[in-house]
């Protein structure tokens, strides 16, 4: 009994993680060629694991291109993108979910509408107002531009968290005398946590990755961020060393999972009940 | 409750921002659709309904809506099944499960830029490891990003490659808090395992499974990044869908206005969708607002 | 289910609160200390370049160019962007609309130069012409940018796209002679192709190159795509004839050719994948950094004309120009002025030897530029190459005697040549059908 318990067991694992492995292979693929000399890159059949790994391809990619300078711009646009949707979608969501204010639901609606609009369909009109804030070109305008983008999202998102809170802690808290602002301060906020760095992450990893609106507006190479950046300075169109483009791929993908790794219990937790929530 | 002055100070930036940034854009959005515009010379020229008549009668419009649609039910079928299979797979106790759970997200954290390059490598016809295995059973090299329908397939594999984390995560969090007591009772009827997955797991996840759908079908519908950096909407017209299609009318041949009435169209074609999509589940009864 | 339900333990949630808190405030700081740094530094005119030419080398020789400019002009300060030939519209089109627009464009093809003075978009850049000599400009280059007693762009350099690169190896092997018309040059591919190898490599991929090269097949039929009266005579036999012909030598092209852009056209050549390719003169560097093994079976012949067509050849043409909406026309006059310093000119020119050919005589006759060891290898690819851009011509302005063509670049960014082509040889449409679709696409184009 208990030894065909775990021959089952040890099946159904090999079986699970045969699909697993599957479904991992792209990224596997991507950090075996990183680590391939250009020799090897193009062997025919393909060597699974580099036979002589190299670090080249990823001192190249430091010295030879932007990367640095791209790294530091989507880290600053994702970090204040972040910083600035998750303080005005908390402060909002909470009017929304514990004041009985006039047009709530108004303000619901239009977030869900919001929300369903075509990042290309407002591209040019985004554009044009962030040019008459002269903001064209500076990392202040893609922040500007990706709140208009994560700001629905994120409401929404929060907007779900608060309302799982149960508001009779709040509500002991005003009765005890402390004022609505720090009732919402020391009680609700602590509460809302696990939202807030999901929604954080969510809106980090979306401004991480976005790569339309950085590529119609950034024009200088400056403040070009990452996806843009790569794509314009590794895919020249006059030679793609897919060596260096895996390496810098694996270098643009690890903040995120270095994030996610970090915060993984209470993003699970929060994604599941973000998402379930609606 | 009390204090709406406060209520409304919070509220102050959400709908100022909001107003600034969604709302006026698309009021611009649709202004412009009604003008042509050339976004070089930017003089608006008042059309009225001409964009609307002309795109709606062509056939880029009807093949462009048409390959939206394949793509966004080909991605969620795919996406939906791989990832309710997943999850069921993670929620049983193997070992190496925590691992395992973890590196089933990676897929979902990637940057759209980097799941669209290491495909691409992957599926280069002379030098992509998926065509070297293939020729490795005797098989001939397959082109999967220059013909049809090889093209749409293969964004679809991917584009559910990305997304279908989501659906494990959001599946897997409601899987874990089914109380164990109803699988135990239904193993007291003497329901077997298939029974016992269609009448008690199903109708628990069907909740859950109406928002992933919703959430899914609203993201898929939209995408852009992943099919231009992916095929750029080639070949032929074969992967544009209607973002793209927006895209090539605002930057490939200038028509702002065009461009405009079809993202216009696009919006509405996607409310009457959550609208028809909404009012089917209360009816079935799936879902209990619960 | 609520998130309540989830709430994390009393200890693990003060680390959590605590760590999103210092990260707030981590991330302020690091927003504040980087967001607000505007593109302009105090004191200083700064100019937005915009350049076509982008090859790693070629971006070192303009950061050599923009250094020596820069010492020499401390109050001024460049900022070169690398631009695709496929994103520059879409740049352009978002600077414009953003009130950005660069001081300076440099290495725009003939057609997309004439499409922005078409709009009216450039000043005239006469001075800059007469600074570095008018006579020394090569005349076909000069007056093609020349309207209205006014220069509205400097000839800057020319490549051809119009040679076929191929194998001496190969060709020998099989005993057959570099091609001349458009059936030697499929009879050719058909006999080069196998095991492994691939008779020519040509693009078919919806981008540049295919929109490029389509006008220059077209005129090689003996068509146009515009009638001097500018009408749109594309649905016609030499299209037919055209797309027959892209339809044919597919069946030689390596797997992928379908996606194929200026670079994949290239390197599956340069890597030994096709025996044959049409590129300009950059195959020459490429083949010598990349696949030495066949540097000494490379040779290049103009394209092949098809038999009773046009001898015509296509000359890209690049010039650079100065957009009306920039703010600083006297410095990028002189900035424009300085690509032709001798030494910096011949440095960027050489970046690439073979691909860019000078446009001026001084320099073109120069044994500053003929040293290139490059050049010294190729002496007949290089004089091919000279020989046949002097009897090219833009395709904006296919004829002497032709009127501008002031949409050419709308036309070819617009996609609808790469998309007719595919039409007949992916979507297996015949070529009179593809040809109408793409006729009313350009028909729609023209009108606005």
């Amino acid at each position: 009994m208990r030894r065909g318990n775990f021959l089952t067991r040890l099946i159904w694992g090999l079986f699970v993680w045969s699909v697993v492995g599957t479904l991992g292979f792209p990224l596997f693929w991507m950090l075996s060629t990183a680590f391939k000399p250009p020799t090897e890159i193009f062997v025919s059949p393909p060597t699974l694991i580099p036979v002589s790994p190299t670090l080249d391809n990823f001192v190249r990619v430091l010295n030879e291109t932007r990367f640095v300078t791209y790294f530091w711009n989507s880290l600053v646009v994702a970090t204040a993108t972040t910083a600035l949707t998750i303080t005005v979608s908390t402060l909002g969501a909470h009017a929304m979910v514990s004041f009985r204010i006039r047009g709530r639901e108004m303000v619901g609606k239009v977030i869900l509408l919001a929300y369903l609009l075509p990042s290309t369909a407002i591209l040019i009109p985004i554009y044009l107002i962030i040019a008459r804030l002269g903001l064209t070109n500076t990392r202040f305008g893609l922040v500007v531009a990706y709140t208009s983008l994560f700001l629905p999202f994120a409401l929404w998102l929060m907007r779900a968290f608060m309302s799982g809170i149960p508001r009779e802690i709040e509500a002991a808290a005003v009765i005890d005398g402390a004022s609505r602002m720090r009732a919402f301060i020391d009680v609700v906020l602590p509460q809302a946590v696990p939202g807030i760095i999901t929604t954080g992450v969510f809106s980090f990893i979306l401004c991480w990755n976005e790569y339309l609106y950085a590529l119609v507006m950034i024009n200088n190479d400056d403040i070009r961020t990452l996806p843009t950046g790569v794509m314009g300075t590794l895919i020249t169109g006059y030679s793609i060393e897919w060596g260096m483009v895996m390496a810098a791929a694996v270098m643009m993908s690890l903040p995120l999972l270095f994030v996610f790794l970090f915060l993984q219990r209470s993003l699970v937790a929060g994604f599941g009940a973000g998402a379930v929530k609606g | 409750m009390r204090n709406p002055v406060l209520g409304y100070l919070l509220l102050a930036p959400t709908v100022i921002l909001l107003g600034v940034l969604v709302g006026w854009p698309l009021i611009e959005a649709v202004v412009l659709s009604f003008n042509q515009f050339h976004p070089l010379t930017r003089q608006p020229n008042f059309v009225g309904l001409r964009n609307y008549a002309e795109i709606l009668t062509e056939e880029e419009f009807w093949n462009a809506f048409k390959n939206n649609f394949i793509w966004l039910a080909g991605s969620l079928v795919l996406q939906i099944s791989l990832g309710v299979a997943l999850a069921l797979m993670l929620n049983r106790s193997f070992p190496g499960r925590g691992l395992a759970r973890t590196l089933i997200l990676f897929p979902y954290l990637l940057p759209v830029v980097v799941a669209a390059l290491i495909w691409q490598w992957m599926l280069d016809p002379l030098n992509g490891v998926i065509n070297a295995g293939i020729e490795g059973f005797g098989l001939p090299a397959v082109d999967w990003l220059g013909e049809m329908p090889e093209a749409m397939i293969a964004v679809i594999t991917v584009g559910s490659w990305r997304a279908f984390p989501f659906v494990v995560i959001a599946v897997l969090a409601r899987l874990q808090s089914i109380p164990a007591e109803l699988y135990e009772a239904a193993e007291v009827d003497g329901a077997s395992a298939w029974g016992r997955f269609w009448d008690v797991t199903m109708p628990q996840l069907g909740n859950v499974l109406f928002v992933v759908v919703l959430l899914r079908a609203i993201w898929d519908f939209r995408e852009f990044d992943l099919l231009f950096l992916m095929t750029g909407g080639g070949p032929l017209s074969g992967t544009t869908t209607l973002p793209l299609l927006v895209y090539k009318e605002a930057f490939e041949v200038f028509q702002t206005g065009r461009a405009q009435a079809i993202a216009v169209v696009m919006l509405l074609v996607m409310a009457v969708l959550i609208a028809f999509y909404f009012a089917l589940s209360r009816r079935g009864g799936t879902i209990d607002e619960a | 289910m609520s998130v309540g339900n989830k709430r994390p333990t009393g200890g693990q949630r003060d680390i959590s609160r605590r760590t999103v808190i210092k990260g707030a405030a981590a991330g302020s700081a690091l927003a504040a200390s980087g967001l607000f740094t505007p593109a302009i530094s105090q004191g200083r005119t700064k100019l937005n370049v915009f350049t076509l030419q982008r090859a790693p080398l070629q971006m070192e020789a303009y950061a050599k160019m923009v250094a020596s400019f820069e010492a020499a002009h401390p109050d001024i300060e460049v900022d070169m962007l690398p631009v695709s030939q496929t994103d520059l519209w879409p740049k352009l089109a978002a600077s414009y609309a953003g009130g950005d627009v660069p001081d300076l464009v440099l290495q725009v093809t003939a057609e997309n130069i004439v499409s922005l003075y078409g709009q009216g978009l450039l000043e005239p850049l006469t001075d800059v012409v007469k600074e570095i000599g008018e006579d020394d400009f090569e005349e076909s280059a000069r007056n093609l940018y020349f309207d209205k007693g006014e220069y509205f762009a400097v000839p800057a350099s020319n490549n051809c796209v119009s040679l076929l690169w191929y194998r001496t190896d190969l060709l020998d092997q099989a005993g057959l002679a570099p091609p001349k018309t458009w059936s030697d040059f499929i009879a050719m591919a058909k006999a080069l192709t196998g095991n492994g190898m691939y008779g020519a490599s040509m693009p078919y991929g919806q981008a540049a190159m295919a929109n490029s090269i389509t006008w220059t097949l077209i005129y090689e039929a003996g068509g146009l795509v515009i009638a001097p009266d500018m009408s749109v005579v594309f649905n016609d036999e030499p299209t037919y004839k055209m797309l027959e012909f892209m339809k044919e030598i597919h069946e030689y092209v390596p797997p992928g050719a379908n996606r194929y852009d200026f670079f994949d056209v290239l390197n599956a050549y340069v890597m030994g994948t096709a025996a044959s390719c049409m590129y300009t003169g950059r195959a020459i560097v490429n083949v010598n950094t990349e696949n030495p093994a066949i540097a000494d079976s490379i040779a290049c012949t103009p394209f092949p004309i098809p038999t009773g067509g046009v001898p015509w050849w296509s000359g890209a043409f690049e010039g650079i120009v100065m957009p009306k909406a920039g703010k600083n026309y006297e410095a990028a006059k002189q900035f424009a002025a300085w690509n032709f310093k001798p030494e910096e000119y011949i440095a960027f020119i050489n970046a690439t030897p073979g691909h860019q050919i000078p446009t001026l005589k001084s320099i073109l006759n120069s044994q500053a530029y003929r040293s290139d060891p490059l050049l010294q290898k190729y002496p007949e690819a290089l004089q091919t190459t000279i020989d046949t851009l002097a009897k090219a011509n833009a395709t904006c302005k296919p004829f002497d005697d032709f009127p501008l063509i002031l949409k050419a670049g709308e036309i070819q960014g617009s996609g609808i040549f790469a998309e007719t082509l595919q039409r007949v040889v992916i979507g297996g449409e015949t070529p009179q059908k593809a040809a109408a679709w793409g006729q009313d696409r350009i028909a729609r184009l023209m009108r606005t």
